[in-house]
């Protein structure tokens, strides 16, 4: 995934808003789609989007809120930020806590609504470098053999190499040459790092 | 020739032909003597006075009247003996006779001169007048009554000849006219009109005076006398008389009160209506605020993409001419609204034009697409009537689909996000236009149907309960109804039909 396939997504329902905001992203070199509902967006959302979504709060039909709850059940994560008119703080509140990026008061200075953007969109390349790594990590542990997939558990509980060869009947030494193979494998430096990547894949 | 026989004879048969007809004759017939003694005596007379002829033979005829009368007849004779002056004789007159009893009684009396031999003798012919006078006066009082009633009736009443000027007024009508006995006579009625109601008060008498109808109403204004100004119902029909033109014959009922009455009820309804557009507008403060916002953002995205655009080495010229005729449109759209809101506050006489019902309806859409947008309800129109003229105050008639708009939207609190929508229709039925609101809430329960348009009645948790009053306060002053069903969702619907104005 690169840089250029980020787009901004608009719902707005209100054509002119909806019209206004494609033409100020695009003054922006930032690549738009726009969508005139909620139930459009659902419809058109590719599987593994990347950019940001800009979306307005009210709408008729499904609400900005409500979309961003179907987003979250279909583990969609694209960053929203919301526009919002005055007097729904309340509802923008409620938002944030639901895991939106910002919000922002219309009418807007391009700057503002440009800097939240960049921001969302900052974090999103950082989901999914994150994300990225993690499928790297899979597949270099999807290398280890049964026998160094258990030895890498029990050094990641914290068990010494001495405790680990009583219990798997091993001799310390093999314990040792396992141990030394999973971090070569697994491209981990240091127990740190190796703790880090078993708690990124949840085997811990 | 005769003989003195014949003669005899002859002249006893005259006598008997004579004494036959005296004795037949309806009056009474009373011969006297120069002095007044009384020597026939017919039995009509004897009726009459209640004597027998024997009773007043020889006696002076002064026994048959009053005595004031019978003083005064012996100087009379004299007198007429005299100088030949005739107060009676000949003439006849209506004098007081009095019976044997005492009674007095009207008579009317003609008096003959007979010469004889014998001497001047005055013959009197008697009729007595009191079945006559009892009727005339039964007749005149009947007329006073009458005179009387028509005097103190609390309605004036007017006769008048062909084609309109009067003969006669009632004092009701002279003192609501404030004019003195005897004014209105001989003034044409035209004239106490006041403005062009002239052509409907002579259509109306022509068409009565042709045949159509016995009785017309007109409502009219009327001038007094000190040139205030009355409302009145003039009601006139015809009499028809013998050998002449028919009488016209007016009543005219004031209406002035009524007619202040009903303007003081229409100016606390409009006070009424206006204060509900305040209070709907201060509950959509925020909505509307919204609604300007709307093309405020626009304006400020593409006046911003547009500096933006400038700053580019390369110019876009399209998209820039874009943006400046997206942002005038935008600025347009603001202003309409805050048009609207203002048409809708300003506090204004109630004045009825011809409209466009469906501009009505998109005028209000414009008003309430903030509050439909922030309950996430659509609104879908399905306007079929073209041109769909109706006579209405347009602000009012705003106010009234307002209201019912907001209901529905109220209404759908709790109804699936997706289901939330009011379809406005409009369609002609029955000569009417009408113009239904369908929501897809639950509807109004059945025990609230009742009471749904009551003042003060509310469903809502804060609701005045003036909305659905006032509403049909005002559909019902524009001769229309408004009215509440089920629709097919379960949902309410609210129908308001209005009469068609034809063009």
């Amino acid at each position: 995934m690169s840089a250029d396939r980020e787009v901004v997504f608009v719902v707005d329902d209100d054509a002119a808003v909806r019209s206004s905001l494609a033409m100020l992203l695009k003054s922006m070199a930032l690549t738009v789609d726009t969508f005139e509902s909620a139930n459009e967006f659902l419809q058109r959302l590719s599987a593994d989007p990347s950019g940001c979504l800009v979306l307005d709060i009210r709408m008729p039909g499904m609400s900005g809120i409500e979309l961003q709850q179907q987003l979250k059940q279909r583990g969609c994560p694209l960053p929203i930020i919301f526009i919002t008119g005055h007097g729904d703080v309340s509802m923008a509140v409620h938002a944030m806590r639901e895991g939106a990026v910002d919000f922002i008061e219309k009418p807007f200075r391009d700057q503002d609504l440009l800097d939240r953007i960049y921001q969302a969109l900052a974090r999103d390349r950082q989901r999914r470098r994150a994300a990225d790594e993690t499928v790297h990590i899979k597949e270099r542990f999807a290398t280890l053999t049964p026998r160094e997939h258990e030895v890498m558990q029990r050094v990641a509980r914290g068990q010494a190499n001495k405790v680990i060869a009583i219990e798997l009947g091993l001799s310390e030494r093999t314990v040792e040459i396992h141990r030394a193979r999973v971090m070569h494998k697994t491209g981990a430096r240091s127990l740190a790092e190796l703790l880090g990547m078993v708690a990124k894949l949840g085997l811990a | 020739m005769t003989t003195p026989e014949d003669s005899a004879r002859s002249a006893s048969d005259l006598a008997a032909r004579y004494e036959g007809l005296i004795e037949a004759a309806v009056d009474g017939v009373v011969l006297i003597d120069e002095r007044g003694r009384i020597e026939v005596f017919n039995p009509a007379a004897e009726r009459i006075f209640g004597y027998a002829a024997e009773d007043v033979a020889g006696h002076n005829i002064t026994m048959l009247m009053p005595q004031g009368d019978a003083a005064r007849h012996d100087a009379h004779l004299d007198t007429y003996h005299r100088t030949g002056r005739r107060q009676i004789i000949g003439i006849g007159r209506e004098l007081v006779g009095r019976r044997r009893n005492g009674d007095l009684f009207p008579m009317d009396l003609s008096v003959g001169e007979v010469a004889s031999s014998e001497g001047r003798k005055y013959v009197g012919f008697v009729r007595d007048l009191t079945q006559r006078k009892r009727m005339e006066d039964t007749i005149r009082a009947r007329e006073d009554e009458l005179r009387e009633v028509v005097d103190n009736v609390p309605i004036g009443i007017f006769t008048a000849e062909l084609p309109g000027i009067i003969q006669a007024a009632n004092p009701a009508l002279r003192r609501l006219l404030r004019y003195e006995a005897g004014e209105l006579a001989g003034m044409p009625f035209i004239r106490l009109l006041s403005g062009g109601d002239y052509r409907q008060l002579t259509a109306m008498i022509t068409d009565l005076t042709n045949g159509a109808g016995a009785d017309r109403v007109a409502e009219l204004r009327i001038r007094r006398k000190d040139e205030a100004v009355l409302d009145v119902a003039l009601h006139i029909g015809l009499v028809a008389r013998a050998n002449t033109t028919p009488l016209i014959v007016g009543m005219v009922i004031d209406r002035t009160e009524k007619v202040r009455s009903e303007e003081v009820a229409r100016q606390a309804r409009e006070h009424l209506a206006h204060v509900g557009r305040l209070t709907t507008l201060g509950e959509m403060a925020s909505a509307i605020a919204h609604e300007i916002n709307q093309p405020l953002t626009a304006i400020a995205n593409h006046a911003q993409a547009a500096r933006r655009l400038l700053s580019m080495t390369e110019l876009d010229v399209e998209t820039l001419r874009d943006a400046c005729t997206q942002m005038a449109e935008q600025a347009l759209r603001a202003g309409q609204v805050v048009r609207r809101i203002r048409a809708f506050v300003t506090k204004r006489e109630s004045s009825k034009e011809l409209a466009d019902l469906n501009e009505i309806v998109r005028s209000v859409l414009e008003l309430a697409a903030g509050d439909a947008r922030e309950a996430g309800v659509r609104v879908e129109l399905d306007l079929q009537i073209s041109p769909p003229t109706v006579l209405v105050d347009p602000v009012q008639l705003q106010q009234v689909c307002l209201n019912l708009i907001r209901n529905a939207i109220d209404a759908m609190g709790e109804t699936a996000p997706e289901k939330r929508a009011i379809e406005i229709s409009s369609s002609e039925q029955d000569g009417l236009h009408v113009l239904c609101f369908d929501d897809h809430g639950p509807g109004i329960a059945p025990a609230a149907r009742d009471r749904l348009f009551y003042p003060f009645f509310t469903t809502k948790a804060d609701g005045m309960g003036m909305g659905l009053s006032i509403s049909q306060s005002i559909v019902a002053a524009h001769g229309g109804t408004l009215k509440y069903e089920t629709n097919a969702h379960g949902g309410a619907r609210f129908i308001i039909a209005l009469p068609i104005v034809a063009e």
